[in-house]
């Protein structure tokens, strides 16, 4: 088990006159490898979770346990726990600041303590993780990219830490269908290339679903749904509708011929499966 | 200059009252540099933009045009500038020098439109996205414009704040004879509209019917840009022979007529 939490609660501004139970009762378990989705509209507490991951938040009631170590134990080693969970934020490109990219990337490893050598094996593997040429990139100012190569810049100068577990907040916000695509793939380049764990938030389903392997739906700061894509599409279409977030349209398309007494697979993702799913279905193809 | 660019190539488009037409393209296809153009935020370098006869360049209708077209932007926090609902609308009314009486009777209105009255005491940091995006639209429209500009109106908001947003801009566009000119990434909201014309490096790439312009997949998706699922599809279908029109831009659609097959 990598990440452990149990009955986790969380409130801000306890005791205040604004105080709000962002979390409620939360246990979740995640292993090492998986391939995670969490998806929940604004406000539902999705961030507020990511950052008890890596005790960026302690929660007010509740225990996370890291690799078996209980972060609220007195004397844990926070800073450990932060390189081994690397949290990349929302609009990470806002947080970019150095002179060059091969600065930025290194500002993490140099903040190890690591020697100039081991600095720049690590800038040259982050860059390539996330498909950036070395020698075309490294000096060249970060602000001189388009939004989606700044996205993948910071990314890189998270992955330079080398940490066993990525978290991206709206990794695809405020980018174009390309540039979405082009993140989402790196991301899963990451995943499968390096078995690296990796939780995808996201507050749409656009392409998310397609993606990950499990998928975690919340609502108002509970889990209610913790299952496959598939799973999620074919038994709880109806839950999705009803906390506002939306089917994709082949999926409610399949949805609505069996609302009609159709006997199809509901469980679908892309225009492929339903494709497939609809031709299997067919009585007779009928031809023009 | 040295690192001057062409955001805008040959563009010629007229708008009718009344249309409701959106523009969508690829980041960097020109689309807010050609939504800035309409209401003066942007002068051309070459060429003129008409609104009701008055030319943009001519200095002494700056504040004409702007009244009659509404802008309104990606983020609402960014243009929401009072501590109450109502107090937000007014701000505009009172930089013209609307009568009291009568910016009592517009703000009621505007925010009766965007289903925001029980909330005109309200903060506006206190409401969601999609709330403070109707409190925005409700600032534009109290000044009585007939032309509304959206630029991704619901680029940051969740699906349920899209949908609210989709729904008062038809509803503007129906009831109010608003004429909308919408820009979104997003082909879901694109095909609501009349009329879609689709940008690339700052020229006008498709233009049409958003049933004539979704059906050209290949040439979209050379765009960078996403194609409807349920299109996509259909399109699919009716290559493998399959009786489907290809021009199916909505699930209905596509359920009513795979009934006669499945």
């Amino acid at each position: 088990m990598f990440i452990h939490l149990e009955n986790i609660c969380f409130t801000y501004s306890l005791g205040m006159p604004f105080e709000t139970e962002v979390l409620k009762n939360i246990n979740l378990e995640i292993d090492k490898g998986e391939f995670i989705g969490l998806i929940g509209n604004t406000g539902c507490g999705k961030t507020t979770l990511i950052q008890h991951f890596n005790g960026l938040l302690t929660p007010t009631s509740g225990k996370i346990c890291v690799e078996g170590v209980d972060l609220n134990k007195k004397g844990v080693n926070l800073r450990l726990v932060r390189q081994k969970i690397g949290l990349v934020f929302q609009y990470p490109e806002n947080q970019l600041f150095e002179e060059t990219i091969y600065q930025e990337v290194a500002f993490g490893p140099r903040k190890l303590g690591l020697p100039e050598g081991k600095i720049e094996k690590r800038v040259r593997e982050a860059l390539k993780m996330v498909d950036l040429d070395y020698n075309l990139y490294a000096e060249r100012s970060p602000f001189s990219l388009s939004g989606g190569e700044m996205r993948r810049v910071a990314l890189a100068s998270i992955l330079s830490i080398r940490p066993k577990m990525l978290i991206l907040d709206e990794p695809t916000a405020n980018l174009d269908p390309q540039g979405r695509d082009n993140i989402l793939s790196e991301i899963e380049k990451i995943h499968y290339n390096f078995g690296m764990t990796v939780v995808l938030v996201s507050h749409n389903m656009e392409k998310i679903a397609e993606t990950v392997k499990r998928l975690l739906v919340m609502y108002r700061g509970e889990i209610i749904i913790d299952d496959t894509p598939q799973e999620i599409f074919e038994k709880h279409a109806n839950d999705l509708v009803k906390v506002g977030l939306g089917l994709p349209q082949v999926t409610e398309c399949m949805h609505k011929l069996k609302a009609k007494g159709k006997d199809v697979y509901t469980g679908v993702l892309t225009v492929d499966d339903a494709e497939r799913e609809v031709l299997k279905k067919m009585k007779k193809p009928i031809k023009r | 200059m040295k690192d001057q660019i062409k955001a805008l190539d040959s563009i010629n488009l007229e708008i009718k009252k009344g249309d409701f037409i959106s523009i969508i393209g690829s980041n960097g296809s020109g689309k807010s540099t050609l939504a800035k153009h309409m209401n003066c935020l942007l002068l051309p370098t070459i060429g003129d933009i008409w609104v009701d006869e008055m030319n943009t360049k001519d200095k002494s209708k700056t504040w004409e045009i702007r009244r009659k077209v509404g802008m309104v932007f990606q983020n609402p926090d960014n243009q929401i500038i009072a501590t109450t609902v109502e107090d937000d609308i007014a701000f505009g009314l009172e930089n013209i020098g609307i009568k009291t009486t009568l910016m009592r009777e517009r703000v009621d209105w505007a925010l009766e439109v965007v289903e925001m009255r029980e909330y005109k005491k309200s903060e506006p940091h206190l409401l969601s996205g999609g709330q403070k995006q109707r409190v925005a639209i409700a600032g534009a429209i109290a000044l009585h414009s007939s032309y509304l500009v959206l630029d991704e109106p619901t680029a940051m908001l969740d699906p349920r704040g899209r949908k609210e947003i989709v729904d008062i801009v038809k509803k503007l566009n129906l009831e109010e004879n608003i004429t909308i000119i919408y820009i979104t990434h997003l082909m879901e909201e694109a095909v609501e509209s009349n009329r879609v014309i689709v940008l690339d490096k700052g020229k006008i790439a498709l233009i049409g019917k958003p049933e004539e312009v979704f059906t050209q997949i290949e040439v979209l998706k050379q765009l960078r840009l996403d194609v409807p699922q349920i299109t996509e599809l259909a399109l699919r279908l009716n290559k493998r022979g399959i009786d489907i029109s290809p021009h199916i831009l909505k699930v209905e659609d596509m359920v009513e007529s795979l009934c006669l097959y499945i």
